[in-house]
C-alpha cells in the first residue's frame, strides 16, 4: 500500500529545509525518521494549532491528500470527522473503510488512519461462508427428513424464501403431459402454492424445460417474462430471476425457480452457487423420495419385467413374447400375456392390457389374470371366456376395464388352427410366410364395461412359417419421430414386413425394440407383443 | 485344452445365416465334447462370430432381419452353453444390464455367462434397461456390484447418470462395451469405480475387488468444459431441418423420396448430430472420426454417395460456428472422408 517509489513524505518535498534543519538540530537521524514513518502503512499526519499540516507520511499525502503547510482538505464524511472533537471514528470513504485514531501531543494534533478494507473483506466473506455451509446444512437436514415427493418440494421452497430469493418455484416432471409445481413467496399472508403446469404450454426453448434438462439458466431479462404467469397475484415487478436443475438419480428430479422483486440486489455469483449447491441436495432428497414411492410397487413388475417370461414349448407351435413397462415407473400399466394348457389338451394364449396407470393398474392385472385362469379350467372356448370374463369383472365391487385377445391353438396338419376373439383390443396381424400382412377380422367390445358386451370370434389357420402378431397399443400409440409427437401406427406393418419369416421370439423383440425407438423420451405406455407361429 | 480354429467360425457362421438353431446348439455341444473351455465356446466362437455378423450388415450382404435371426441362435446357444457348464455361486452378486436405448444385448449375455463361470452370482437384465428401473432394482437387492454394457457411444450421456445413480446408490460400476470407446477408455471419466474393454478383462478387474466394497473413484468433474453437447443436441431438430433442405436443393431426387426413404434419410442426418454431440460429450474427436469411418462403410455398401456426408458435415459446421470443438470434430470427420 506504501508507494516506496512515487511519493516521500511531506517533510521532504514541501517543507524539507525548515523540517530538516529542526530534526537535524536536535536529532541527527532525522533522514531515519522520516524512513521509519513513510513506513508505516497507516496514513500519520500531525497538525499545528492552527490546523495546518506539520508533518505528514507518504500515506497521509496519498489517502488525505495532506499538504506540508496547508490545511487539511478532505471531502465527505472523513473530512468531517478529522475535523469534529471525536477521537476515533471508523467510516466508509469510497470503497475503502478507514479507521481513525487521534492523539494530542505538546499542543499538536496526530491522527492516525488506518485502511482496513482487506481485513473487512475477509470478515466478511468468513462469515458469509459460514452462514452458508450452516445454510446447506439445515437445508440437507431438513429435506432428508421427509420420503414424501410432494413434502420434501415444498421444504425445499420453503427453504428458499427468503435466503435466495422472494419467490421460490419447485416444479417437477410430474406426468407424461403435466409438471407439478409448488410455491412459496414471502409476502406475509401468502398461503403455499401448487398446481399443474401443461408441458405443451412450454416454449421449445423455455427455462424450465432446460432446467429439466440439466442446464442452470442464468439471471437474464428474459426470464422474466417467462416466468411472470408462475408466480403469485400481486407479485409485482421482478428484478432478477434464475432456474436451476435438481438433480436427480439418473434423470432430473425438477427445477428451481427463484425469482427476486425488482429492487434486491441480483444474483451475485456467490449466490449462483450456493444456489446450486442448494438445489443438488434438494434434488438428491427429491429423487430419493421418488424413488421410495416407486419402489416396494415396482419390485414384483420389475421383476415381470426384465426377467424375461418363460413362454411353454407347444408341439406344433413356435412362441415369441415381450413385455417392456413404461419409462416412469408410476406409469407402469398393465399389459400382460399368458399361455397355458386348456382342459381339452390344445392351448390358450391372451394378451391384455388393462385400462388405467400405475399401482391400480397393477392390482387389476393381478385379478384380471387370476380370474382368466380361474376360468380358463371350465371353458375353452374363447368367445365364451370373454363372456365369463366380462361377467365376473362387472360383479366385483370395481369395475376392471380390460382389453383382450385370447386364442385357443389346435395342432392340425399342415399347421395351427387358431380360434381368436378380441374385446375392444387392437386385432392381431396374420403375417403368411409367402408375403401378405393383414390384421385379423375380429373385433368387440372391452371387458369390464357394459354387461351385454358384444366380442367378436373367429378362426385362422396357420400355414409352416405364418405367424399371428398380438400386441398392446403401446406398440402402435409410441410417440416419436422427428417431432416427438407422432405415432408409430403403421410403422408397424413395415417393421413386420422386414422380419417376416424370423424365428417368433426374433419378431418380438423386434417390435418392441422399434417401439421403444421410436419413443425417443421412453415409452409412455407398456409394450406388449406375444406372437404365435405354426413350426416349419 | 482345444481351441476354436477359424474352420469352426466359418461353419458356425453358415449355421447363423441359416438361423439353424438346433444345428447352432448341436455345434457348440459338440466343441464342448471336443474338450474346448465353455469360455472359448462363448468368446472365441460366440463373440467373435457376432462381430463378424455385424461386419456383414455393415458392409450391406446380411439384412437387418438375417442379423437379428442369427443373434436370437446366438443368444440360444449361450444360454445352452450356460445352462450346460452351471457352476455354484461361490462369489458375489453382479447385476448385468444394459445402458437404456442400448438393444445390442449380446455382450452383456456373453459377460453374464462368463462371469458366472467365474463363480459370481449374476443377474441379467437384458436390453435396454431404463436407469430408474435399474436404479430401483440396485436399490432393491443391493448387488456387489453392476456391470454396464454400452456399443454404441450414443448411450454415454445416458450411462454416465446411470453411473452416477448407481455410485449414488452405493453399487460399484464396472463398464464397457464398445462404446465406452477403445479399451473402454471412457468409462472412468464417466465416472465407472472399473473399466473393461471385454468379458475377461471384466472378470480381472472384478477379481481384485472385495465383495461388498464401496464405490472407491471420486466422481470426476463435468466430462466437457462446456455445454456444446447439451446446447447441439437441442438444435439437433434444427441442424437436421437445415441438411434436409440442402438435400433438396442439391439433389433434387430427395424431393421425390417416399416417406419411408425420408425417414431413413432423416435417421442418419440424426445420427450424425448425435454421434456428434457422443463425441463433445467424451471430448475426444476419435469418437467422431470412427463414426464417420463406419457409416462411409455402411453407406458406401448401399451406394449411398459420400459426398452427401461431406456436404452434412460442412451444412452443419456452417449452422454451429459459434462451437469450437464441434467445428474440430466436424472438420476431422471431413479429413476421414476426403482421405476415403
Amino acid at each position: 500500500m506504501t508507494d516506496d517509489q512515487g511519493g516521500g513524505s511531506a517533510i521532504r518535498s514541501r517543507t524539507g529545509a525548515s523540517r530538516r534543519a529542526r530534526l537535524a538540530s536536535g536529532n541527527p537521524a532525522a533522514g531515519v525518521l522520516t524512513a521509519m514513518l513513510d513506513g508505516i502503512e497507516d496514513a500519520a499526519v500531525a497538525l499545528d494549532g492552527n490546523g495546518l499540516v506539520l508533518v505528514a507520511n507518504a500515506s497521509a499525502v496519498r489517502l488525505l491528500r495532506a499538504k506540508a503547510g496547508a490545511p487539511l482538505a478532505v471531502p465527505g464524511a472523513l473530512g468531517v470527522a478529522l475535523a469534529g472533537p471525536e477521537p476515533a471514528f471508523e467510516l466508509d470513504h469510497g470503497d475503502r473503510r478507514l479507521q481513525g485514531r487521534r492523539i494530542v501531543a505538546d499542543g499538536h494534533v496526530v491522527w492516525y488512519v488506518r485502511d482496513i478494507t482487506e481485513q473487512v473483506v475477509r470478515t466478511d466473506a468468513l462469515l458469509a461462508e459460514r452462514w452458508r455451509s450452516a445454510f446447506l446444512a439445515e437445508a440437507g437436514r431438513r429435506l432428508g427428513g421427509s420420503l414424501n415427493v410432494a413434502r420434501t418440494a415444498r421444504t425445499t421452497a420453503l427453504l428458499a424464501v427468503p435466503v435466495l430469493a422472494d419467490s421460490a418455484l419447485v416444479i417437477l416432471p410430474g406426468t407424461r403431459t403435466h409438471l407439478d409445481w409448488f410455491r412459496v413467496d414471502d409476502a406475509p399472508d401468502a398461503e403455499l402454492g401448487a398446481g399443474t403446469l401443461h408441458r405443451g404450454d412450454l416454449a421449445a426453448d423455455s427455462p424450465i424445460g432446460q432446467a429439466l434438462d440439466g442446464l442452470t439458466v442464468p439471471d437474464d431479462p428474459r426470464l422474466a417474462e417467462t416466468l411472470g404467469g408462475l408466480l403469485a397475484d400481486g407479485f409485482g415487478e421482478i428484478g432478477s430471476a434464475m432456474v436451476v436443475p435438481l438433480p436427480g438419480y439418473a434423470a432430473a428430479a425438477g427445477a428451481l425457480v427463484l425469482a427476486r422483486r425488482a429492487g434486491r440486489a441480483d444474483f451475485e455469483p456467490a449466490e449462483v452457487h450456493l444456489a446450486q449447491q442448494f438445489a443438488a441436495r434438494a434434488g438428491t432428497a427429491l429423487a430419493a423420495a421418488a424413488l421410495y414411492a416407486d419402489q416396494a410397487y415396482t419390485a414384483d413388475v420389475l421383476q415381470r419385467s426384465l426377467e424375461v417370461p418363460e413362454l411353454p414349448a407347444i408341439p406344433g407351435a413356435v412362441l415369441g413374447g415381450t413385455y417392456r413397462p413404461a419409462r416412469e415407473q408410476l406409469r407402469i400399466g398393465g399389459d400382460f400375456f399368458d399361455v397355458f394348457p386348456d382342459p381339452d389338451g390344445g392351448w390358450m394364449f391372451l394378451l391384455g392390457d388393462v385400462c388405467g396407470k400405475g399401482i391400480e393398474a397393477a392390482a387389476q392385472t393381478g385379478r384380471t389374470r387370476q380370474t382368466v385362469h380361474a376360468l380358463r379350467l371350465l371353458e375353452p372356448r374363447p368367445l365364451r371366456l370373454l363372456e365369463l370374463l366380462n361377467a365376473a369383472s362387472l360383479n366385483a365391487d370395481r369395475s376392471d376395464l380390460v382389453t383382450l385377445v385370447v386364442g385357443s391353438l389346435r395342432r392340425i396338419d399342415g399347421g395351427l388352427h387358431v380360434t381368436l376373439a378380441t374385446g375392444g383390443h387392437p386385432a392381431p396381424l396374420l403375417v403368411r410366410a409367402g408375403g401378405g400382412t393383414e390384421p385379423v377380422a375380429v373385433r368387440g367390445m372391452a371387458v369390464g364395461m357394459v354387461p351385454e358386451a358384444q366380442f367378436g370370434e373367429t378362426d385362422v389357420v396357420l400355414a409352416p412359417g405364418d405367424m399371428l402378431v398380438a400386441y398392446t397399443d403401446g406398440v402402435t400409440e409410441a410417440r416419436g419421430g422427428a417431432g416427438g409427437r407422432e405415432f408409430f401406427g403403421e410403422r408397424l406393418l413395415a417393421e413386420v414386413d422386414a422380419y417376416r419369416g424370423a424365428p417368433a421370439q426374433v419378431m418380438a423383440e423386434r417390435i418392441a425394440q422399434r417401439a421403444s425407438e421410436w419413443a425417443r423420451d421412453g415409452l409412455q405406455d407398456d409394450v406388449a407383443v406375444l406372437v404365435v407361429q405354426a413350426a416349419a | 485344452m482345444t481351441a476354436v480354429t477359424d474352420e469352426d467360425r466359418a461353419a458356425y457362421l453358415t449355421l447363423l445365416a441359416e438361423a439353424d438353431t438346433p444345428a447352432a446348439l448341436g455345434f457348440a455341444g459338440g466343441l464342448l465334447d471336443r474338450g474346448v473351455a465353455p469360455e472359448g465356446v462363448l468368446l472365441d466362437l460366440v463373440a467373435r462370430s457376432q462381430a463378424r455378423v455385424g461386419e456383414l450388415w455393415a458392409a450391406n450382404e446380411w439384412s437387418v432381419a438375417q442379423e437379428h435371426a442369427a443373434t436370437h441362435v446366438s443368444e440360444q446357444v449361450v444360454a445352452a452353453v450356460g445352462a450346460r457348464t452351471a457352476v455354484g455361486a461361490s462369489r458375489g452378486l453382479v447385476v448385468v444390464a444394459c445402458v437404456d436405448g442400448e438393444w445390442h444385448s449380446m455382450p452383456a449375455r456373453l459377460l453374464a455367462e462368463v462371469l458366472r463361470l467365474h463363480g459370481w452370482n449374476v443377474r441379467f437384465l437384458g436390453a435396454s434397461v431404463p436407469g430408474p428401473h435399474l436404479l430401483s432394482y440396485l436399490h432393491h437387492y443391493g448387488p456387489d456390484a453392476v456391470a454396464l454394457s454400452c456399443s454404441l457411444p450414443l448411450r454415454l450421456t445416458t450411462a454416465r447418470r446411470v453411473i452416477e445413480a448407481a455410485r449414488e446408490a452405493g453399487v460399484p460400476v464396472i463398464a464397457g462395451g464398445a462404446g465406452f470407446g477403445p479399451q473402454a477408455r471412457w468409462a472412468l471419466r464417466l465416472g465407472a469405480d472399473l473399466a473393461a474393454a471385454g468379458a475377461l478383462e471384466a472378470v480381472r478387474a472384478l477379481d481384485g475387488r472385495p465383495p461388498g466394497g464401496r464405490p472407491l473413484a471420486t466422481v470426476p468433474a463435468a466430462v466437457a468444459a462446456d455445454d456444446e453437447h447439451v446446447l447441439i443436441a437441442k438444435r439437433g431438430r434444427e441442424l437436421v431441418d437445415v441438411a434436409l433442405k440442402k438435400l433438396e436443393e442439391h439433389f433434387p431426387v430427395v424431393r421425390d423420396y417416399t416417406p419411408a426413404q425420408r425417414e431413413a434419410t432423416e435417421f442418419d442426418l440424426t445420427q450424425i448430430v448425435e454421434f456428434l454431440c457422443a463425441g463433445l460429450f467424451v471430448d475426444d474427436e476419435h469418437l467422431f472420426v470412427s463414426f464417420v469411418e463406419w457409416l462411409a462403410v455402411v453407406l458406401g455398401s448401399r451406394r449411398v454417395p459420400l459426398v452427401t456426408v461431406d456436404m452434412t458435415l460442412q451444412w452443419y459446421a456452417g449452422v454451429l460456428y459459434d462451437f469450437p470443438r464441434a467445428l474440430s470434430h466436424l472438420a476431422a470427420g471431413r479429413r476421414v472422408l476426403a482421405a476415403g
